[in-house]
């Protein structure tokens, strides 16, 4: 007879199916995903707080030895980019960005679930060397196991765990700035202009696991969400190719599609020619689906509502796309686009307005106008 | 993963791109690589299904004539689809069946069930030629379709008194009981002539009686014990409104049915529930501060700018409740509403639009047009829309 645990396990894999064809991203399937790291690659030894760097050029130092120069997240900056844009400026705010950054993504609380040491030792370096700011740990409020997790360590650890209300695309760095400190950070700025450094949690991870060992981090831990199948966190190996990658990760795939990092705003990958990177967060694989018919724009506004920048995307798409004088002003507002894909999701025509709006941004970058 | 979805029935081809900028078609070799599974398709069949329940509960309250008139008018719209899309030469690309179907059905909503059968059928005519002029290329999206039973009233003025059910009972009532009430015959009728409903006024006709009798000298005594008669006796009760007991407008007349549909509309994201709270607001702001009625502007003016302020309190909630209840205000602001293309994009747009919208329904009612007022004033101002939009862009907070 199923029990409880069984029951909210099959619970959570039906919501993870609702969400994948739903407009509201709840709560994801976080019980069901299982992390496939071999037992020995797991560290469970903490660094002293003597080896922890104690200054900001000591964590700057700390992070070019651990080869941290590469965001590890698709839509936050390195924190070592941040730390040079920092300058002299004192840290406001340290945010912990646990939520996750695609709605399909269980890496933060797997993360947490099993990697909790690493990762909190790896804040605690990081804090060290920002001279001990205020620090706020970000996560969604489902997320009930790993936000008792941190609130236990937050008494000794002096950090606030602030559980949100996630509605995707909240982990976009503008955006989490925006809901915790109220600051606009605009297109083309790093967070560390405002006085606000934003790490996330891959990155701490692979910061502690730098702590441990003393080498530079080869490997970052991947979600696979293959069509059909439960959700998985694998180890890849940065640089290897992802058919490499799929191969160890023991999937074989057939002539599937594969998508890297998200099924809303992520890219096609090829298994053969494309790599792990160190800012892949996921891969899906699923068989190749029939295209749907792109009609007219039926001005049923849903694109407009749901654009988390405030940009009006059908009037975006209707721009011509020769730059005159009364569409010029419009184009610029492209600038504003953060590439979460939500528009062209939600959108009844089919209309492809995310990737019209990104060419936009493309060309402008390309006149020198961003 | 759900993303499976059945193939357009329609080769792409057949779809020429928006103004030239479609570069290819979305969903499977571009992100996104998950698409809302309402499409355009199931956007409008839902609407339909929703526009179908009102109509169905209409059939029950007026019999086999208003069932006559719906499909006249939904037949005339549909074999005039037919027809278009057979000519090869014409441009259908843009007109869509189950947005035709969508337009058709909310426009049956609108119409009397007195309408003979061949005017239903010029009604559903001029709904599908309508929306085809308006879906030519190189114009701006309008619902020009609901039009149609707006031109049909405005052409055939309807009687003063309308029917009520067919056969030999009311359905709140037995038909003999209603001994005031004049006796109508349907055609065609059985048992016999004089049997199958009565002739009763409408609720806003109602209203605007009561409306005259406390326009022409309310400071009076006489005035006053007519205005107690007019509250006391006149209208139609709650209870015949909410469930369809009374004359009207053959999908417009069954309030609970009207909201259930919006609730699901708003269910299935194809209402904007902001967009209903914010447009009957603006309705009930209207109806606060609006004129009394077209008599009251002519002999007492200045009373009349006050509204219903210078009645009594208990007078004036009855009033405002009986109007909200009594016309069409919650039927625009569920399936006009819905249908995509009414409203602006832009937020703040959208807010003033509505706002506009509703405030120009409410004098539309008060002065007694021949239209139903809430559909009236959106279509009136659905073509400047975009212009709401130009007007009030808002810029992304980002770039701010």
């Amino acid at each position: 007879m199923p029990g409880i645990q069984d029951n909210l396990i099959s619970y959570f894999k039906h919501r993870v199916r609702s969400m994948m064809g739903g407009l509201y991203f709840g709560r994801p399937c976080w019980k069901a995903a299982t992390w496939i790291f071999k037992p020995e690659e797991i560290k469970t030894d903490i660094p002293k707080q003597s080896a922890l760097p104690g200054t900001r050029d000591e964590l700057i130092y700390f992070l070019h030895h651990a080869g941290l120069l590469q965001r590890t997240c698709a839509t936050t900056q390195s924190l070592f980019e941040q730390l040079a844009a920092l300058r002299n400026r004192k840290v406001d705010l340290l945010i912990i960005n646990l939520i996750p950054q695609m709605p399909e993504s269980i890496l933060p609380c797997v993360m947490t679930e099993f990697e909790f040491p690493v990762i909190s030792a790896a804040v605690d370096a990081i804090r060290n060397g920002l001279g001990d700011p205020p620090t706020v740990i970000a996560m969604d409020h489902h997320d009930c196991q790993s936000i008792r997790v941190w609130r236990k360590a937050a008494g000794t650890q002096r950090w606030r765990v602030c559980p949100m209300v996630n509605r995707y695309p909240l982990a976009a760095m503008p955006l989490i700035v925006r809901a915790l400190t109220g600051r606009t950070v605009s297109p083309g700025e790093s967070p560390a202009e405002h006085g606000v450094v934003v790490v996330d949690p891959v990155g701490c991870w692979m910061f502690g696991q730098a702590l441990v060992t003393g080498k530079a981090s080869e490997r970052r831990p991947v979600q696979v969400f293959v069509a059909g199948s439960e959700p998985r966190v694998c180890a890849g190996r940065i640089g290897e190719t992802v058919g490499e990658f799929l191969h160890r990760a023991g999937i074989s795939v057939q002539s599937w599609q594969c998508i890297h990092n998200g099924m809303l705003a992520g890219t096609l990958v090829d298994l053969q020619s494309d790599h792990i990177q160190s800012w892949t967060e996921t891969i899906s694989l699923r068989p190749i689906p029939d295209a749907e018919a792109v009609t007219d724009c039926i001005r049923c506004g849903w694109c407009v509502l749901l654009c988390p920048t405030s940009l009006n995307p059908a009037a975006l798409f209707a721009a011509p796309e020769v730059s005159n004088a009364s569409t010029t002003a419009l184009r610029l507002e492209a600038r504003g686009c953060i590439d979460c894909g939500l528009c062209s999701y939600v959108c009844p025509s089919r209309l492809p307005l995310a990737s019209t709006i990104k060419s936009i941004r493309k060309q402008l970058e390309a006149e020198g106008t961003f | 993963m759900s993303t499976q979805r059945a193939k357009t029935e329609i080769p792409d081809e057949q779809y020429p791109t928006t103004e030239g900028s479609i570069k290819s078609p979305s969903a499977a070799t571009e992100p996104p690589f998950l698409l809302w599974p309402v499409a355009r398709r199931e956007y409008y069949l839902r609407l339909s299904l929703a526009a179908a329940a009102p109509l169905l509960w209409g059939f029950t309250i007026f019999g086999y004539h208003g069932l006559g008139t719906a499909i006249f008018f939904i037949g005339g719209s549909l074999l005039t689809y037919a027809a278009l899309t057979r000519v090869r030469h014409l441009n259908t690309a843009r007109f869509k069946f189950h947005q035709n179907l969508a337009c058709t059905m909310v426009a049956a909503g609108l119409l009397c069930p007195l309408v003979s059968i061949t005017w239903a059928m010029v009604g559903g005519i001029a709904t599908a030629l309508l929306s085809w002029v308006a879906a030519l290329p190189k114009r701006q999206y309008i619902q020009a379709g609901l039009l149609a039973p707006l031109l049909l009233m405005l052409i055939l003025p309807l009687p003063k008194q309308w029917p009520l059910l067919t056969r030999d009972h009311l359905w709140f009532g037995d038909i003999y009981k209603a001994q005031k009430a004049q006796i109508y015959s349907w055609p065609a009728s059985s048992p016999g002539p004089g049997l199958d409903a009565v002739l009763l006024n409408p609720p806003d006709r109602a209203l605007h009686i009561l409306l005259a009798k406390i326009a022409s000298d309310p400071g009076s005594q006489d005035s006053q014990e007519a205005l107690n008669d007019a509250f006391a006796l006149d209208l139609p009760s709650a209870v015949d409104q909410i469930f369809g007991g009374t004359p009207g407008r053959l999908g417009t007349v069954a309030l609970w049915i009207i909201v259930l549909c919006g609730l699901y509309l708003s269910y299935r994201h194809i209402l904007f529930p902001l967009a209903w709270v914010l447009f009957l607001s603006a309705v009930l702001v209207g109806l606060l501060f609006g004129p009394l009625g077209p008599r009251s502007l002519e002999y007492q003016f200045w009373q009349s700018l006050g509204g219903v302020w210078y009645l009594p309190p208990d007078y004036a909630v009855t009033l405002l409740l009986y109007e909200l209840r009594s016309s069409d205000f919650i039927f625009a602001s569920v399936f006009v509403l819905a249908l995509p293309g009414t409203m602006p994009l832009e937020p703040a747009a959208r807010g003033i639009f509505l706002a506009v919208a509703g405030i120009g329904a409410t004098l539309i009612y008060r002065l007694d047009l021949p239209f139903p007022p809430a559909t009236a004033a959106l279509l009136l101002l659905q073509p400047v829309a975009p212009l709401f939009d130009m007007l009030f862009h808002r810029r992304s907070w980002l770039l701010r």
